[in-house]
Parts: structure tokens; sequence; C-alpha cells
């Protein structure tokens, strides 16, 4: 309908130039979004596993305002370092890690998690 | 006079204009870095009153916090200088080494004043601090040049990096982390990675403030705010105030060196011959940046930006990637405004600093130790200078 396309395209086009505003005055001060706020992934250091619920609590953050996420593994959860499988019971407080995750039921549900660099190799230490 | 001494001067005087005009006025403490744009020169003193805006409840203090103005802490000489004012960090080690940041107990920052509403809901005067927990006193920095240390590329860091000693020259050197993973480079303990982090984080952690990044106030040693004590909605500020006191403190230039005169010009080789300069390295260089102020520059810093063991007299807390003993090395620009030293301010003159230096710089505070008196005082000559 072509018709429809000449009123949609201002409003579009006044969006798009306030994104790149928006844009443009963050690198002009090099105001860097925080990675680890994305909804469904996170990067964090494991602070404390919980074998009995097979449960991570990550320590994520911006700047010194940190926070715990707790985000449930399950048995498809894949868990891997530098493309290998990595055992869950391997895990433990001070690695780094990168998770992917859903909500269900209110709960983190991770379907991914993958050491960055684990603590007997330095990790958050 | 005749007309060739005449024709003379008239040259001298002209001459010397030109120079003049040529030459920018050395920045004092609170001044910009040189060649910044009409419109970041503008996001600059747009920044500035921000910076020294003193909140209280109604504007978005607390219900936590240390100081109710950037600029209230950041104070001495200028906004952006240090201050008198300190703080408390805590934190705890695991057993297998762990540095736990207390986060699910409201660490690693232990404000040290309340709003009067929290005061009368919980009956504190500051955050409650985890019994067992390590506690380190934190004094203000200056944050001038802290834009041209951003600015310093990721690589220059890793390059100067030299974890295992393999040099063998007895300084090794680590980069700090933050908990993601990322390399980081500012606080004592090396642990936030950039600038914009920084000081928008700042707003929160400091003054109780919320911003866009950081849109809820935490907890009070790990328990929820109570109901109706901070009813103002978040974020408390907004985007364009949290980038505007980015650019402040991101463009406020480092001061200029005093002139030195010959001593301290030796002083000044001593510094390096001695081994103060394998850690307070005397020069760094920025990367691309978009902004060209900020871009390809030299930066007189004196520090790598890395860990190194301080020994176990400076040891208080671990954080991040840092051991108790482990500090970033402290940039030294501005030094001569200082009169409190050491990330817990427990000096109260350089020579007092140095002699305080163990681990890594144990070699180098022996060596200052062992100076003839002329020499002590050329190498003081230089610390003034900076």
């Amino acid at each position: 309908m072509p018709g429809a396309t000449k009123p949609a395209l201002a409003p579009a086009l006044a969006a798009l130039f306030i994104v790149a505003a928006i844009a443009g005055a963050s690198t002009a001060t090099g105001l860097i979004a925080d990675p680890s706020s994305a909804p469904d992934h996170l990067k964090g250091t494991i602070r404390y596993i919980d074998t009995n619920s097979g449960g991570l609590e990550v320590i994520t953050g911006f700047h010194l305002a940190l926070k715990i996420v707790y985000v449930h593994v399950e048995e498809s959860t894949a868990i891997t370092m530098e493309g290998e499988s990595y055992p869950f019971s391997d895990l433990e407080a001070g690695d780094i890690v990168a998770v992917e995750y859903h909500e269900a039921d209110d709960r983190k549900i991770a379907d991914s998690i993958e050491v960055i660099e684990s603590m007997a190799e330095g990790g958050a230490r | 006079m005749s007309r060739t001494s005449t024709f003379a001067t008239s040259l001298f005087l002209l001459a010397a204009a030109f120079v003049v005009a040529g030459c920018p006025k050395p920045p004092e403490p609170g001044d910009p870095i040189d060649g910044l744009t009409d419109e970041q020169r503008q996001m600059f003193e747009d920044g500035r009153p921000i910076f020294e805006r003193t909140f209280n409840p109604e504007t978005g203090l607390g219900p936590l916090f240390n100081a109710a103005s950037c600029a209230s802490c950041h104070a001495e000489e200028a906004s952006g200088g240090a201050g008198a004012i300190s703080e408390i960090h805590a934190s705890e080690e695991l057993p297998n080494g762990f540095c736990d940041p207390l986060a699910d107990k409201g660490g690693p920052v232990y404000q040290q004043q309340v709003t009067q509403a929290l005061r009368d809901a919980l009956g504190i005067d500051s955050e409650p601090i985890p019994d067992g927990a390590s506690q380190g006193t934190r004094t203000t920095p200056d944050v001038f040049g802290f834009g041209l240390l951003d600015a310093v590329p990721n690589e220059t860091l890793l390059e100067m990096a030299d974890p295992d000693d393999e040099d063998g020259d007895g300084i090794s050197g680590r980069v700090g982390r933050f908990f993601d993973g990322r390399i980081a480079r500012f606080g004592r303990k090396a642990l936030i990675p950039t600038l914009a982090e920084f000081n928008e984080g700042a707003f929160q952690i400091e003054q109780g403030v919320t911003t866009p990044n950081v849109p809820d106030e935490g907890t009070v040693g790990g328990d929820p705010i109570p109901d109706g004590v901070d009813p103002l909605p978040e974020p408390e500020v907004t985007a364009e105030e949290v980038a505007a006191v980015d650019a402040f403190v991101r463009f406020l230039a480092p001061p200029a060196r005093e002139r030195v005169s010959g001593p301290a010009e030796r002083g000044e080789r001593l510094f390096g011959q001695i081994g103060c300069a394998a850690c307070h390295v005397p020069t760094l260089r920025t990367g691309d940046n978009p902004v060209d102020a900020l871009a390809d520059k030299e930066v007189r810093a004196y520090t790598d930006l890395l860990l190194h063991d301080m020994g176990p007299e400076l040891a208080d807390i671990c954080l991040g990637a840092a051991t108790a003993s482990e500090f970033r090395t402290e940039p030294l620009m501005g030094l001569r405004f200082m009169n409190r030293f050491l990330h817990d301010g427990r000096a109260s003159s350089i020579e007092e600093a140095i002699n305080l230096h163990g681990g890594e710089a144990e070699r180098s505070r022996n060596a200052f130790q062992g100076l003839s008196p002329t020499d002590r005082r050329a190498l003081m000559e230089f610390l003034n200078s900076l």
C-alpha cells in the first residue's frame, strides 16, 4: 500500500534521528551501557554454588552497586569452557561466567553457561 | 633611544607577544583540557553545576549516602580535587581465595550517613557492616586528568603487566578486572573498567542518587529499604545530567607541572634510578578516541594503572582481582596539591608515604632511605613539582 508509506516516513525518520542523537551524545562523552544489563544474558563472577538445588549465585552490577543474581542450572544447561564441556561439579566461587538464560515461574533458568575464566586460572582473584 | 634600539625593542615585544599568544596558559586545577570543541566545552561547563549540586532527600539524596554532592568530597583546590572525606569499604576472603564483596549484605561500600527518614525508620546512623568483614578506609582522590587515563588503551596495560615477574625485576603488576571479566583501572583496587561507569556509579554509591544505569537504591546491609523513606521516583537524575557530569570529569585537565629547577631535574632522574618509575610510569599514551582532545596524547600520569603488592603493613581488604595487599599504582598528577597520602590517608607527607611502601616497592623504599640528604631533598623537590 504505497500511500501508507509516506505518512509513516516522517515519524520513523524522527525516531531514527532521536536514536542517532542519543547514540551520538553517548559517544561524545564515552558513556557506555553496562553490557551485563541485557535481559537474557549476564556476565559475572560466581559467588556461591548451591549443589542441593542446582543453582548459582552470580555477582554482577554496575560500578560498586553490585547485586547477586540467582540462576537455576538444569540437566539440559550446557556448561562449557573454551568450547569443551565443563562439569557442574568443577564450577567454584570466583569463576567468571557468561550465562544465557530464560525466565520461567519468576526464576532465571540457565540455558548455557560459558566459563570465561576459572578461579583455578586466576578468575576474579 | 636610537632608531636601531627602538626597532630592536619593538621586534622583541612583537616576538614576545607572539610567544605569549601562541602558548596556552598552563591548566590550573579545575580547568578543562585544551583542544575541546565548543560543544564539548559547553558540556564541560554544563556538568560543573551538577557536579557541585547539593542534593537533599527531596531531590534524591540517600537514604544511604557518604556525601551530599560530588564537590563536597572532591573539593580541594577546585571541583574535581582531592578531599578530606573518607569512606569505608568491606569484603571477606573465602577459603578458596575468592574475594566476596558482600553484595548481598550491602557491600562493598558502607555508607556513613543516612537521611532523617531512614534514621527514624531503623534507628541507624550509618550502614551496618557485617561482623567479621575486613574493612578499609578510602580517602577521596582527585579526578584531574581521569579522561586521559580512561583513553589509555587496555593493550597498554596488558603490555606493562608482568604478573609472574618474568623479567625478574621484582616488580610484577597485574591488571584489575571487574566481575564480568573486563579489564579495569579506576578505584584503589582497579575494579571499575571505565570512567563512564566510575562517574555514573558514584551518584548512587556516594550520594544515594539513582541513575538510568543504577536505578535502584540497593539495600541497607542486605535488607530492603523500608517503605516510604525514599519516595522520589527512580532514576533521580536523568541520562543528560549524568552525561554532563561525565563530560565535566572527563575533560578536567591534569594540573600542569611546575617549572623545575636543577635539583628537581636531578630528583626526577633519581626517581627512575631507584626504581619508583617501574610502577609510577612517568608517561602513558592515549589511543584512538572519539574526542580529539583525548586522542593520541601523552599523559604524564606517573602510574601504570596496574595492581601491585604493597606489603602487609598497608594491606586491608581484597576486592575484585586485588588481594588485601594489592593496590593500583596511584597517579601522581597534581601530587603537590595533596595533603593526605596513600589509599587511607594514613601518611601526612610524601616522605612518610614513601617510607610506608612495602612489598614490590620495598627495594625502592630502601633505596630512597639510603639516599644522601641532598639527593633526598632533590627527589622531594621533583615530587613536589608534580
